[in-house]
C-alpha cells in the first residue's frame, strides 16, 4: 500500500472513512433488524429504491466499496509482483472486473426503477412496524406514506408502517387488495376499516 | 536500529502488528470478492418471487444465517484495524499501537456481540 503514490494513498483513506458510515447505515438498516425481517424483502427494498435518497445512497454506496476494495488489491499486487508486465495485466484485470461489477450494481438499480415505474399489478401488503428505523428514516423524509403521492398506481408489498399509517392505507379507496399477518384483534379491526370505506 | 532494506517485509514478523496486518489484508480480500456473489443475489430482484424465494433459503438456513454474523465480524476485524492503522499514521505515538490493537479488539468484539445477536435472531 505504501507504493500506491501520494493521491492513491489518500484516496483509499478518504473512501475507507466514508465506507465506515456506509456501512453502518448498511448494517444497520438491512442485518439488524433479525435474519427473518421485513428489511431485505423485495416489498421493503423497493420502497426505499422509490426514494431518490436511497437510490444516491446505493449510487455512492457501490462505487466507495468498488473504489476502496479494488484499490486496496491493486495495492497488494503492487507490493508482491516485480514484472511490470505482470503488473500491467494484473491492473487490467482489476480495472475490467471493478468496472463490470460497478456496471452490474448500476444496472439493478436501473431495473429496479424500471420495475417501480411500470409496476405488474396494484398490490398493498402492509406490516406493522412501528419501531424500525428505515421506517423512522422513511418517516424523516416524509415517506412512509408511500401510497399517498402523485403516482397513484404504484404496486406496494411489505412496506413497514406504523397503526396509524396502516389506518390510512387501509381507508384508501385505491386500495384492492389487503393481506395482513399479525394478531386476530389487528386483523379483524383492519378487516372491518377495509369494508367500510 | 534499522530495519530490513525490503521495506515491505518489515511488517512480517511475529507480534501483535504482524497479526493486525494479516487480519485486516485476508478480511479486504474477502471483503472484495464477495461483493460479486452479493451483486449476483440482488440480480434476482427483478423477478420477485425468485428473490423471495432465494431469501426463504437464506432466513432458513441456520449455517447462512451464521456466514452473515461471521462476514460481520470480517467487516468490525477489517474496518478496526484500518482506523487504528489510520490513527498511528496521522501520528498517534507508536508506541500506543499494541494498546490501539487491544482497544479496537474489544470493541469488534463487543460490536459483534450485539451485530451478531440480531442477525442471528429469527
Ligand atoms: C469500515 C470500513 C473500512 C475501513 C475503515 C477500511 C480501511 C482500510 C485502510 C486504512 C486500508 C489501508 C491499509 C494499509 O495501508 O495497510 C484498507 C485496505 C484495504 N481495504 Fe479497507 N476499509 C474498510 C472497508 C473495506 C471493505 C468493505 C472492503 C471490501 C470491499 C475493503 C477492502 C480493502 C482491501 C482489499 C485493502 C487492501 C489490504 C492491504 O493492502 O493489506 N475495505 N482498508
Amino acid at each position: 500500500m505504501r507504493n500506491l503514490g501520494a493521491t492513491g494513498f489518500f484516496l483509499e483513506r478518504a473512501s475507507a472513512i466514508l465506507l465506515v458510515f456506509l456501512l453502518a447505515a448498511h448494517f444497520i438498516v438491512i442485518h439488524f433488524q433479525g435474519a427473518g425481517e421485513d428489511a431485505w424483502s423485495h416489498g421493503a427494498i423497493f420502497l426505499r429504491l422509490s426514494s431518490p435518497l436511497w437510490l444516491v445512497f446505493y449510487i455512492i454506496f457501490l462505487s466507495v466499496l468498488l473504489y476502496h476494495g479494488f484499490y486496496g488489491l491493486w495495492g497488494i499486487a503492487v507490493e508482491y509482483v516485480r514484472r511490470v508486465s505482470l503488473l500491467a495485466a494484473i491492473r487490467a484485470c482489476l480495472v475490467a472486473v471493478s468496472l463490470a461489477l460497478w456496471a452490474s450494481g448500476i444496472f439493478i438499480l436501473a431495473n429496479s426503477q424500471m420495475l417501480l415505474a411500470n409496476p405488474p399489478a396494484l398490490c398493498y401488503k402492509c406490516h406493522a412496524r412501528g419501531s424500525i428505523p428505515s421506517y423512522r428514516a422513511m418517516r424523516f423524509f416524509g415517506l412512509h406514506r408511500p401510497w399517498q403521492g402523485a403516482q397513484t398506481e404504484r404496486a406496494l408489498e411489505n412496506f413497514p408502517a406504523s397503526g396509524k399509517d396502516v389506518e390510512s392505507a387501509v381507508t384508501d379507496p385505491r386500495l384492492k387488495v389487503l393481506s395482513f399477518t399479525g394478531s386476530a384483534t389487528v386483523g379483524w379491526g383492519l378487516k372491518r376499516l377495509a369494508c367500510d370505506k | 536500529m534499522r530495519y530490513g532494506q525490503k521495506g515491505a517485509q518489515v511488517r512480517r514478523r511475529p507480534g501483535t502488528g504482524f497479526l493486525a496486518f494479516i487480519l485486516h489484508r485476508g478480511s479486504g480480500i474477502i471483503l472484495a470478492f464477495f461483493i460479486l456473489p452479493h451483486l449476483y443475489m440482488l440480480y434476482f430482484l427483478k423477478d420477485p418471487a425468485r428473490y423471495e424465494a432465494i431469501r426463504g433459503v437464506f432466513i432458513n438456513r441456520m449455517a447462512v444465517r451464521l456466514a452473515g454474523a461471521g462476514l460481520l465480524a470480517l467487516v468490525l476485524a477489517h474496518g478496526l484495524n484500518g482506523a487504528r492503522v489510520m490513527l498511528l499514521e496521522a501520528g498517534a505515538p507508536s508506541r500506543l499501537q499494541k494498546a490501539l490493537f487491544v482497544t479496537a479488539l474489544i470493541i469488534g468484539l463487543l460490536l459483534l456481540a450485539a451485530g451478531a445477536r440480531l442477525m442471528i435472531a429469527a
